[in-house]
């Protein structure tokens, strides 16, 4: 590998005191932001089991219609939206909150504030989903994609996210490094994007189409405020901090975030190609949907560059595999995004299962993915304990990669001749839907491997929780204070 | 009918919003924000002492007894 | 220094947000504020309006789209369809119904396309009544099994293998209000496409 030698002799000859201070420095802050971290994985972690089995059942609905057909609450016009709100709201925005509480620590290289906000609001946040979940189920739904929640559930996720932003700035106030990394502008970005988004888009401000164009807004700009930079700000750290490299162009990533902050609050309305609105608005986003390429091309040449002549430790580091993947999935996610909003894809994939692999790219593949990952390197290091069957990484991940591969693969062939066979009027409605059958049994298949791949993974997180299984000694990474101040 | 309003709300947005941004740009090139040093320093902020370049820090795939430290690889 | 760079980088990161916010939300929805609503568009009854709300209840909008393309753009008007939607049509519809999916055919004109409410009904109770192969739901639930249809109640015509045994099945007012939903849900009446909104119509392909 190519450091220059002076590097390497700097570090060798660095007063071991000063080794042992930021050392216990680390684990301190590690150890801060242990509880709530938890709380909030754990809390992420039951919310993707039922995310999931809900996403599996609504998925066999699709196979098979009259199964589980005879009551309201289970149809799968309820449960859609409630896997929809419980792995987005739940299972994304809580784990991604565990790794954001715990980046702030390291990142500010300070102790996390306010933690007492932190509990209140995993707390909050879990009554909120619970609350939400329930009335969609009981049929009290507001009606609007990603905004099904109606007002009293939303109000209380939009409390529990607020108290979350307060402890994170007051901590970021407190900050014991002058320079703010990479991962921290898009996690401070989306701590002050995402409050307004939500509560612009509770407050019930628009009617008819101008309430679609909200919808729409609201939609994508959930993934740009909130999931995306979560995405982002975990393969901002993790490529980098495995390896043991820096990120190899500071300035790449100064470009990719603002022109990412610049363009992508404008690409809502691609949702809308072709519907009663303005065309002009409608142009407005898609031409900013394909200067996404600019922010795109920034993080994966950055990315790229970082990881390039040590992917190789891959073999090794379960985190980076997992955030490898995430990371390759967000370029393709975003290539086929640019793409997918032009006129001319529109009119065949717009209102075809090809939107919904794109939609599990963007939010399993990439986003999901690198969670995993942050999960994997967070947990030992503050539970103080090794994952005890690396085994079971392994297994995980072959289930949930070879899952979403076979998932998205299934759902854009079968979308998109879906939609080339619903262009084509000689063909009778009904056999664009028997065209499709054969895929979301694909979908099924892909779902289930996914699933399962959760199941084992929550099981591993039980372990490391209770610091369970066999006790591995090397290699190790991370220590407690006691041990590193032991002679 | 409405067309006016809208493409006046249109301009003056755009006119605060460029501006704006020119003199953050103007802002950030005056006090060498762009500059080598601030941006290596940046980079290197998530790494310290103990773990620091070139140290991978995570590798549990790996065999016990490896050697697991400054690991070169790739 | 350090505060300046934060105040650079938050009021950066608010003006993005807005700008977006302004320019593809506000901006359209101030542009359609005054269209007129076209004398035909009638509002809904409180019925349809309580059919709506089981429309949204049910979670219909994840498979039915409320949106009718143009001409050269898909092949909604081949299809019969109806008419492209144009803004003025939706002047009533709180929560919008536009829809993202077509698992199912559009419904924007279903209440002109297919006006029978016995076949709704049936069509309802189990899609593949009427439909064979159809992937929607059955909605059992608003409908009512009894031994016999009461005064005013009108029992589904059910194929014997479906017929529950020595009952009949009734529908519900929930259905029957859902129904009359689907009926009203007929935008075949002519729009000036420039009273509707002026660049909308014209230019939308
Ligand atoms: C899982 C997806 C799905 C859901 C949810 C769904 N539908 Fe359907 N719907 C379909 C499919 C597929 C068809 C086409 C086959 C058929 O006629 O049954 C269809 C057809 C229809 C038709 C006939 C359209 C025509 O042009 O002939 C109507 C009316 C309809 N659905 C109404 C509803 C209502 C009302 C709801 C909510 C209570 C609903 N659908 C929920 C999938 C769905
Ligand atoms: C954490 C993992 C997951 C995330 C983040 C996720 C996210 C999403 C999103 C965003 C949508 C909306 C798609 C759209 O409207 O375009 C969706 C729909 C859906 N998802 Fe998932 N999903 C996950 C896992 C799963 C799994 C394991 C299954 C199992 C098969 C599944 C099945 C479905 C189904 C059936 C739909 C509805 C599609 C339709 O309306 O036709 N999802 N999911």
């Amino acid at each position: 590998m190519s450091r220059p030698p002076a590097e390497r002799q700097v570090s060798r000859t660095i007063a071991a005191d000063q080794r042992l201070s930021d050392e216990l420095t680390r684990i301190g802050i590690d150890d801060s932001a242990a509880s709530p971290t938890v709380l909030f994985l754990a809390s992420g972690v039951a919310w993707l089991l039922i995310g999931s089995l809900m996403g599996l059942i609504a998925s066999v609905k699709l196979d098979l219609p009259d199964w589980l057909g005879g009551a309201g609450p289970i149809t799968f016009g309820r449960l859609r939206p409630v896997h929809l709100n419980a792995v987005t709201y739940g299972w994304i925005s809580l784990a991604g909150s565990g790794m954001i509480v715990w980046l702030m620590g390291r990142l500010c290289r300070t102790h996390i504030r306010w933690t007492a906000l932190l509990f209140l609001s995993a707390i909050l946040w879990n009554i909120g989903l619970f609350l939400g979940s329930a009335l969609v189920i009981l049929g009290y739904s507001g009606g609007m994609e990603w905004l099904e929640f109606p007002l009293p559930a939303a109000a209380v996720i939009a409390l529990a996210f607020i108290l979350f932003a307060l402890s994170m700035f007051r901590t970021f106030a407190a900050r014991q490094v002058e320079h703010v990394y990479v991962s921290l502008w898009y996690i401070l970005a989306s701590l002050t994007w995402f409050p307004l988004l939500y509560v612009i888009a509770n407050a019930g401000l628009y009617q008819g189409v101008g309430e679609a164009a909200m919808n729409w807004w609201y939609g994508h700009n959930a993934i740009t405020v909130w999931f995306t930079p979560i995405g982002l700000a975990g393969a901002y750290y993790f490529i980098p901090k495995v390896i043991g490299r820096p990120i190899y162009s500071y300035y790449l990533g100064l470009l990719g975030f603002w022109s990412f902050a610049l363009f992508y609050n404008w690409n809502g309305l691609h949702h809308l190609v072709g519907g009663p609105l303005p065309t002009w608005a409608i142009s407005v986003s898609i031409v900013a949907s394909l200067m996404m390429f600019v922010p795109v091309l920034a993080v994966a040449v950055n990315h790229h560059m970082t990881a390039l002549g040590h992917l190789s430790m891959i073999r090794y580091s379960p985190t980076l595999r997992f955030v490898v993947f995430g990371a390759m999935s967000y370029t393709a996610t975003s290539f086929q995004g640019s793409l997918e909003a032009t006129r001319s894809v529109q009119e065949v994939a717009h209102f075809t299962h090809y939107t919904v692999g794109h939609a599990h790219l963007g939010m399993y593949a990439f986003v999901t993915m690198v969670l995993f990952g942050a999960v994997y390197y967070i947990m030992p290091r503050i539970a103080k304990w090794e994952w005890p069957y690396p085994n079971l990484i392994k297994v995980h991940f072959w289930l949930s990669a070879a899952g979403i591969a076979i998932y998205f693969l299934s759902l854009t062939l079968g979308g998109w001749l879906q939609g080339l066979a619903m262009n084509t009027p000689s063909i009778p409605f009904i056999d664009t839907v028997n065209l499709t059958k054969p895929y979301l049994w694909g979908r099924a298949v892909g779902g289930t491997l996914m699933t399962i791949g959760h199941c084992v993974f929550a099981y591993h997180f039980l372990l490391v929780i209770h610091r369970a299984g066999p006790k591995r000694f090397a290699p190790v990474w991370f220590r407690k204070a006691e041990e590193v101040a032991a002679p | 009918m409405t067309l006016l309003p809208a493409l006046l709300v249109i301009v003056i947005v755009a006119i605060v919003g460029a501006s704006l941004a020119l003199a953050a740009f103007f802002w950030a090139l005056r006090t060498k924000q762009f500059s080598v040093k601030q941006l290596n320093e940046g980079a290197s902020v998530i790494f310290d002492s103990v773990e620091h370049v070139g140290k991978p820090t995570d590798q549990l795939f790996k065999k016990p007894g490896l050697q697991n430290d400054e690991q070169t690889s790739g | 220094m350090m505060f300046i760079r934060s105040f650079v980088f938050f009021l950066g990161v608010l003006a993005a947000f807005a700008l977006g916010w302004i320019g593809i939300v506000g901006v359209p929805d101030m542009m359609l504020a005054r269209i007129e609503a076209p004398p035909e568009l009638k509002r809904y009854t409180a019925e349809q309006l309580y059919g709506r709300s089981i429309y949204v209840r049910e979670g219909c909008l994840y498979c039915h789209s409320q949106q009718v393309r143009p001409e050269g753009f898909g092949a909604d008007q081949a299809r019969f369809w109806g008419r492209p939607s144009v803004p003025a049509d939706y002047l009533y519809d709180k929560p919008h119904l536009l829809g993202t999916m077509r698992t199912g055919p559009d419904l924007f004109n279903i209440g002109a396309r297919q006006t029978s409410e016995e076949w709704h009904l049936l069509h309802l109770y189990n899609p593949r009544l009427v439909t064979k192969g159809s992937i929607m739901p059955p909605h059992p639930w608003l409908f009512e099994e009894k031994p016999t249809a009461g005064p005013g109640e009108e029992a589904l015509v059910l194929p014997d293998s479906l017929a529950p045994a020595r009952k009949v099945v009734v529908p519900t007012a929930e259905a029957k209000a859902l129904v009359a939903y689907l009926l009203s849900l007929n935008h075949t009446y002519p729009v000036s496409q420039g009273a509707a909104s002026d660049d909308t119509a014209k230019t939308r392909r």
